[in-house]
């Protein structure tokens, strides 16, 4: 009986507080002023918004946008690390809504019937878009499919910085050695040889930085690049080709299995996590490494120099074969980041909603994205948009990404073009600024190099997938094999046949056909 | 009754006494680690490897961090509704289907538990799932839809089963012929000659129903509904290190706090570990005695 | 106590419907079914009327969304939906079972759950029993409450844990060196990775998983412990003649559904802890998946169909356990 009572109470209380606690989600249905529905946009939350604001409605920017279009929006986002899982059930269940900002296929999205055609709706009611997109073939190819269809409004990179990590050296170890940034790959031996000889360090060279899925972690992609090609497939010549089965990569191997032999390189490579690779950096481990401009050195350099004010990590330019080369592997992105946002076919006013977002390009649209309210957020100094102390020194508190996150959308991937000028102002260290520049000299080069957004069809989809699995997961073992000496480099021609076996051809070829596509667009 | 313990049962007595000491030295290490993780600086804590037994630069950030999110409150709460209503569902529920599944007067219960049994195997997925509870029952977006599928845990319902099958029929025939119904001999026998496996049954769902967020990844969109573990979960992914968690480097990210995985950890983690011992007192032996008439 | 069910196994018989159904496929034997079905109800209305919810409850919730596993034979798109996608019958399960890797996955999935079967199974049965002996109540309590917090502890923290410890110079390599080895990165090796894999499950798990079978053990008359003392039984022998026999049902149930799980190796752990030059023996058939998906995007219908690959393999699997243990020991899932 008193079981019962328990149980009943439990209930009880249950239902009572549970009537109260239906979700009342969508209540922000509100009306704009001149009776019509407000847009409803589905984008995921960036964390540095999150901190000071519930939803991007409160974000300065979009509440100037609004006013200044007329429009009304309804923000939706996703959980954050959950924004998979939503998107795909809310398509599943159909309930979409009017625009939602998407990173990937398109192309599918479309012929689902999920989301409409744009080019016509750009033509009328985007004028300040159309004009980039005539003005640069090159950025319009990107953004269409290979029939031409456009699909979403896109955020584009057209600056000069592109690049946004790359290898950094302990310039205090250098300064104490009395050694030159290094830039071929017998000057990076000599300097890891130092840094070895003299420091005593385990990790002269480190990386295996995660993602774990693949070994060849950019640093070591960095060293390979030198050779001229790289871990996957590429361009070589204008054609495409699988770099692991080129000739250089047997060069890469012989060299990089030296270094390894002689302590030059961190002997955990294969089973770093980020933790142990921090660490490494951290404990004055690591002499160079590759990391990100704004995430990593902006979390190394400070903590480092906590307890060596002496340290110093400075960029240094992708390494070339021989001097005077140039190196062609930058890790460029592309003027299009491929995220953008779309129309669905739930939107009942695909005009306005076009309209309003080609605000963004326009010359207003733009600064409000970048920079803000002029007079609140910048102001202009000699014609150079220069960040007011509400954004550099917030007065409550902020960091600087915080306050640009709660005033205007810069530094994720949102509907307009970035400006450089924002990277300028908003990487603080010194490093940092040279960084950007250092990174992103040769990036033309990479053009040539790499493959461009292509798009695949279902079944190349699935077939290229197919055999690359089978591929990348033979080569990562072999890399590590060939490196520590455990399968001896003469053996490198077994490797490739076998590669080939996988049908690496095949998967060449599609990538060819998607190229070729691409080109004809 | 003092019997004397033999030499050989006093060695196994102090050997038996030293490898659970040892067990709990191996694992309370976790938790000691986690613990002293969370209030040390993050900065230290990156640097750190190896061993840590006392924290590295004493200092409650994280947890003001973690604690300081404007949803935490609420997860608290739906959180705690979900554990206390989902869990007195589950045990009616369970109980009702373990109790007429281990009567083996009952003809069809081999067929039902086959049928049971299949289904922890063959499962339609997240879609069908999905377009069932929001669209067909209208349940999205409440916290029904956090309860209502998982009411049955098959796992749980074999076990409770299995430990009312051990209870002697010749008991409940007597009750049966004294005049008492089936639901009757549920209540008033079996359930507490079941208490330790109840009390089992208590935990295992409460923690489910503590720990779940999957399911409010997919039902649930107003924030204010959202349970701990997944305003947890965000608070987490928001300030990884791991790239895995974070994917592309996509918009810059602040100065990360380490030490706030662990906050987010022990916050997610002490409450329930309160529960066990609270349950403790239902395993004790002799919970038969006194109601077997023989 | 099931002695005593043993003993009245007879009293059944007479009193209830027999617990087997004698399937046949002819007409007359059908009807009879059918009869005694109704008999069968009549007899014991109130558990067909209390056993409706609980089946209702598997219908709505477990069987009508079944169809949704059809998409393993499609090429599902979340647009065209279920419905609509198209078919393509066997091509998934074709393009997984063609795959260079597939044996191996297959064998370190096999040979990872055998190993935790193995070694993770019968370690917390030990625990509990080691527990039941110790004589010091608190202690005993304590022992119980620390040795399950691990499992609450986020794998993500426990693998971080264990890479710390496994990495050159860490803790382990500490104790080996101590005993005259020498130190390695510990991870790096594939034959040790089934050990660091299995140790750590059971590190996390062990405490846990003692509480089903401390449950179990609280059902056991203590008379009967006190009537063998009396006998001059040892300790040892009361395990053996009392308490194991006192928890088999449970451990044989437990034990036929943990064969039914044989073929899942979560991706989780695995990737928190593996890198390529373990795939030898730490690639399962979950994390090779995974890696597949990471480079297509949504990778519904191939995932389905994997997956329902590995269920139909535990399924028959857990048929052959319950069979056997029907047949050794008298227990029986259905």
């Amino acid at each position: 009986m008193r079981r019962h009572g328990l149980l009943g109470t439990a209930l009880l209380l249950g239902l009572t507080a549970l009537a109260g606690c239906s979700g009342g989600g969508s209540e922000a249905e509100g009306q704009s002023s001149d009776g019509t529905d407000p847009i409803s946009i589905w984008a995921s939350l960036n964390t540095n918004v999150s901190i000071t604001l519930k939803s991007m409605n409160e974000i300065t920017a979009i509440q100037e946008w609004e006013k200044a279009t007329g429009i009304q929006t309804e923000f939706q986002h996703p959980a954050v690390g959950a924004e998979n899982e939503q998107f795909n059930v809310m398509l599943a269940s159909s309930e979409l809504p009017d625009v939602m900002f998407v990173y990937g296929d398109y192309a599918k999205l479309y012929n689902d019937g999920s989301i409409i055609r744009l080019n016509e709706l750009i033509d009328e009611h985007a004028p300040n878009l159309k004009k980039i997109l005539d003005e640069n073939p090159e950025v319009a190819k990107q953004l269409k499919a290979d029939n031409g269809d456009i699909y979403a409004i896109p955020h584009l990179r057209l600056g000069e910085y592109k690049t946004f990590g790359g290898t950094f050296i302990r310039q205090d170890w250098l300064d104490e050695l009395g050694l030159e940034k290094p830039e071929t790959l017998d000057e990076w031996e000599t300097v890891l040889k130092a840094f070895k000889e003299s420091k005593g360090v385990s990790a002269p060279l480190l990386y295996g930085a995660p993602p774990k899925m693949t070994t060849m972690g950019p640093a070591a992609a960095n060293f390979l690049e030198a050779y001229g090609v790289t871990n996957t497939v590429f361009l070589k010549d204008g054609k495409v080709v699988y770099g692991p089965i080129e000739p250089e990569y047997k060069q890469f191997l012989d060299m990089f299995h030296r270094w390894y032999d002689e302590g030059l390189i961190d002997p955990d490579f294969a089973t770093n996590d980020q933790k142990t690779y921090d660490a490494k950096i951290l404990d004055s481990q690591a002499g160079a490494f590759f990391t990100y401009i704004g995430g990593g050195i902006g979390r190394y350099l400070p903590a480092l120099q906590e307890t060596d004010p002496d340290a110093d990590l400075t960029p240094v330019q992708f390494p070339v074969r021989n001097k005077g080369e140039e190196p062609m592997f930058t890790g460029r992105s592309w003027e299009w980041s491929g995220a953008g946002a779309t129309i669905t076919k739930s939107n009942k006013q695909p005009e306005e909603t076009v309209k309003a977002l080609d605000y963004f390009f326009g010359e207003e649209g733009h600064m409000l994205k970048n920079f803000g309210v002029e007079g609140e957020t910048y102001t202009m100094v000699d014609g150079y948009p220069t960040y007011t102390a509400e954004i550099l020194e917030n007065p409550d508190g902020l960091s600087v990404v915080q306050a640009m996150a709660k005033h205007f959308i810069a530094n994720y991937p949102f509907v307009g073009e970035d400006d450089d000028r924002y990277n300028e102002q908003y990487y603080q260290l010194q490093q940092q600024k040279d960084a950007v520049e250092l990174f992103s000299k040769y990036s033309e080069n990479t053009l040539e190099v790499s493959i461009p957004p292509i798009s695949l069809t279902t079944e190349e989809s699935n077939e290229y997938s197919k055999i690359m699995n089978d591929i990348t997961t033979y080569r990562d073992e072999m890399f590590i094999k060939f490196v520590v000496g455990a399968e001896p480099i003469e053996n490198f021609d077994k490797f490739v046949e076998q590669i080939k076996k996988f049908n690496v051809d095949r998967a060449v070829e599609i990538q060819q056909d998607a190229v070729d596509r691409y080109n004809a667009r | 009754m003092q019997i004397k313990r033999t030499f050989g049962e006093r060695l196994f007595d102090s050997f038996n006494a030293l490898v659970m000491a040892l067990l709990i030295i191996v694992t309370l290490y976790p938790l000691w680690h986690v613990l002293s993780a969370s209030l040390s600086d993050s900065g230290k804590l990156m640097a750190h490897s190896g061993l840590l037994l006392w924290p590295d630069g004493f200092n409650l950030e994280s947890y003001k961090l973690v604690l300081s999110n404007p949803s935490i409150l609420s997860g608290y709460r739906n959180t705690i509704i979900i554990v206390v209503l989902g869990t007195a569902m589950n045990l009616i529920f369970t109980i009702v289907g373990a109790y007429t599944l281990s009567r083996k007067n009952f003809m069809l219960r081999n067929p039902i538990m086959l049928a049971i049994v299949f289904t922890m195997f063959f499962n339609g997925g997240i879609i069908p799932a999905y377009l069932l509870i929001n669209n067909t029952l209208h349940m999205g977006n409440n916290l029904m839809a956090l309860i209502v599928p998982g009411l049955i845990s098959s796992y749980n319902l074999i076990i409770m089963r299995t430990a009312f099958q051990e209870i002697s029929e010749s008991l409940l025939e007597s009750a049966r012929i004294d005049g008492a119904g089936e639901i009757r001999i549920l209540c008033r026998i079996v359930v507490p000659l079941s208490m330790p496996v109840i009390a089992v049954m208590i935990l295992f769902y409460g923690v489910a129903h503590w720990n779940s967020w999957f399911n409010a990844i997919l039902y649930i969109r107003d924030r204010n509904l959202y349970p701990l573990q997944l305003v947890l979960r965000e608070i987490l992914i928001q300030n990884s290190t791991d790239s895995m968690t974070t994917g592309a480097a996509m918009g810059d990210r602040e100065a990360i706090g380490e030490s706030v995985k662990y906050a987010t950890v022990m916050v997610a983690t002490l409450p329930i570990l309160f529960i066990y011992p609270f349950l403790q007192k239902y395993f004790v032996k002799g919970v038969m005695i006194g109601a077997i008439k023989e | 106590m099931s002695g005593d069910s043993r003993k009245f196994r007879g009293t059944q018989q007479a009193l209830g419907a027999p617990r087997r159904l004698s399937g046949s496929s002819t007409g007359t034997e059908s009807a009879n079914w059918f009869a005694r079905l109704w008999l069968n109800y009549k007899k014991n209305k109130a558990i067909y009327w209390m056993v409706l919810p609980v089946v209702l409850y598997f219908l709505v919730f477990k069987y009508l969304p079944m169809y949704g596993a059809i998409i393993a034979f499609k090429d599902y798109t979340v647009g065209k939906g279920i419905w609509g996608s198209e078919w393509v019958g066997f091509q998934h399960f074709r393009d997984f079972f063609e795959s260079y890797y597939f044996w191996r996955i297959l064998k370190n999935t096999l040979v990872l759950s055998f190993y935790q079967l193995l070694f993770g199974f019968p370690a917390p049965i030990l625990l509990a029993l080691l527990l039941n002996e110790l004589r010091h109540e608190m202690f005993k309590r304590t022992v119980q409450t620390v040795s399950y917090i691990p499992h609450f502890i986020s794998i993500v923290v426990i693998c971080g844990m264990v890479v710390d410890f496994s990495a050159r110079g860490g803790l382990f390599n500490s104790i080996i060196t101590f005993f005259g080895g020498t130190d390695s990165s510990l991870l790096s090796d594939p034959s040790n990775f089934r050990t660091l894999y299995t140790a750590s499950s059971i590190w996390q798990e062990l405490g846990f998983s003692t509480i089903i079978y401390l449950a179990a053990l609280s059902g056991i008359n203590p008379e009967l412990y006190d009537a063998s003392r009396v006998d001059g039984a040892s300790r040892l022998r009361q395990v053996w003649h009392i308490t194991l026999p006192g928890i088999l049902p449970m451990i044989m149930i437990l034990l036929i559904l943990r064969i039914g799980g044989l073929m899942e190796i979560g991706f989780e752990k695995i990737i928190l802890l593996y890198n390529p030059n373990v795939y030898d023996t730490a690639d399962v058939i979950s994390t090779f998946v995974y890696r597949k998906g990471i480079s297509e995007g949504a990778e519904f219908s191939y995932t389905t169909a994997v997956g329902l690959f590995q269920s139909v393999v535990n399924f028959i699997l857990l048929l052959g356990a319950n069979r056997l243990s029907k047949v050794l020991s008298d227990n029986k899932l259905f």
